[in-house]
């Protein structure tokens, strides 16, 4: 599970392999051999709890965030604001209202695969956190939170 | 805890399955799986299982659940091929893994490893640069501007069913903008892959979301590729390439039951 720059640092493009990161999630939630298909005898079923990572269908509710996002567009065009609030901005902006973290999660599991300036660094356990948020909110579970 | 939905007596240790691997191949040692029990390898003739044991003792798929499976695949996918199983594959015993996976379905395994030799998934996407395409949006299209202009000084209330229907323009011109991106990179890169899988856009913001399947010796020239469009899209679209992965997006459709 590395993060790094492999090739000319110039290159805007991020990289990332293996395991650790909120990209793969869905991968091997969704993909890879099911071993139902060759074992039929011997499974054991557990219960999963699965992650649905693509929570976010278009609705009223996008829509209005996009409407939002252009008016914000326009402020800053006045110089009144700074793509920092511009972004801050959107991720309240016509989601839910009950709780913060939930809008929040939801717009930067949006922009899921490294959409607002997320370092390297960061990028390694940032993202993976704020899906893990998703299912949270079904189940509340602190210690997942918490980490 | 629950137990099993099965009624297994929960004192004994099942088995999680990773993925599968030809029995010859370069293994890493000391890897934790789901549950915390060590990794180690079920050989039967020429294929070997990636397992772990562990005690059942309720539902699969936290956080740590999700990471470890990950993290396994990584290991292994970096070091050789490897047939990825879905998440949450667990079996009864080590016996059963050997009897009832590999035996019936060995030629099988064998073939479609050697085939995925030397190969390798890459995911490219692309987000947009919200600011930069917002702006597109607005240039290209006079009813967007038209709407943004009439809503944007009138209060929330006012413009309600304006300011939706502005949004929704804005998402069905990203859709447009979506499919013509993914397009391009779709044809800037399969010249360097083996296969070509689009993948569902997690949301409005996705710019392009592509696996491929890329021979190891090709993988610098694709590399270059992806650098190439993602200079030409800096500031426009952030790319980002993931990989090498195990072929999550390739694995074949599993043998008729014999």
């Amino acid at each position: 599970m590395t993060v790094s720059p492999q090739r000319g640092a110039g290159s805007p493009v991020q990289r990332s392999s293996g395991g650790g990161l909120a990209d793969v999630v869905d991968l091997i939630l969704d993909k890879g051999l099911v071993i139902d298909a060759f074992v039929r005898v011997s499974l054991v079923g557990i219960e999963l709890i699965t992650i649905d990572a693509r929570i976010v269908v278009a609705s009223v509710d996008t829509y209005l965030r996009f409407a939002e996002a252009t008016n914000r567009l326009d402020l800053y065009d006045k110089g009144g604001k700074g793509l920092p609030d511009l972004v801050q901005g959107m991720s309240g902006g016509g989601a839910p209202k009950e709780v913060e973290g939930e809008s929040r999660g939801e717009l930067d599991e949006g922009g899921g695969t490294g959409a607002l300036d997320r370092g390297d660094d960061e990028a390694e356990e940032e993202p993976f956190e704020e899906e893990v948020r998703e299912p949270s909110r079904r189940r509340p579970s602190h210690e997942e939170r918490e980490r | 805890m629950t137990g099993p939905e099965d009624g297994t007596d929960i004192a004994n240790p099942v088995c999680y399955v990773y993925g599968v691997v030809l029995a010859e191949a370069d293994f890493p040692g000391g890897l934790k799986g789901t549950g915390g029990g060590e990794v180690f390898l079920v050989e039967e003739g020429d294929v070997a299982a990636a397992v772990s044991e562990f005690l059942p003792s309720g539902p699969l798929g936290t956080r740590d659940d999700l990471l470890a499976h990950e993290g396994v695949v990584a290991a292994i996918a970096e070091r050789t091929t490897v047939l990825p199983l879905r998440f949450g594959a667990v079996v009864t015993t080590v016996e059963a893994v050997a009897e009832e996976l590999l035996a019936p379905h060995h030629d099988w395994f064998v073939s479609v490893l050697e085939d995925l030799k030397g190969r390798h998934e890459f995911v490219v996407t692309g987000t947009y640069v919200e600011e930069t395409v917002l702006r597109e949006v607005l240039e290209e299209q006079p009813e967007i501007r038209r709407l943004q202009r009439t809503t944007r000084d009138l209060p929330e209330a006012a413009a309600y069913y304006d300011r939706i229907r502005l949004g929704e323009l804005i998402v069905q011109a990203l859709e447009a903008k979506r499919e013509v991106d993914t397009e391009t990179l779709v044809e800037a890169l399969s010249p360097h892959a083996l296969a070509v899988a689009p993948r569902e856009p997690k949301d409005e913001d996705t710019a392009a979301d592509v696996a491929f399947f890329v021979d190891d010796e090709v993988r610098p020239r694709f590399e270059q590729e992806v650098d190439e469009l993602g200079e030409r899209w800096d500031g426009r679209i952030r790319l980002r390439l993931l990989g090498p992965l195990a072929p999550y997006d390739f694995v074949p459709q599993p043998p008729e039951e014999a």
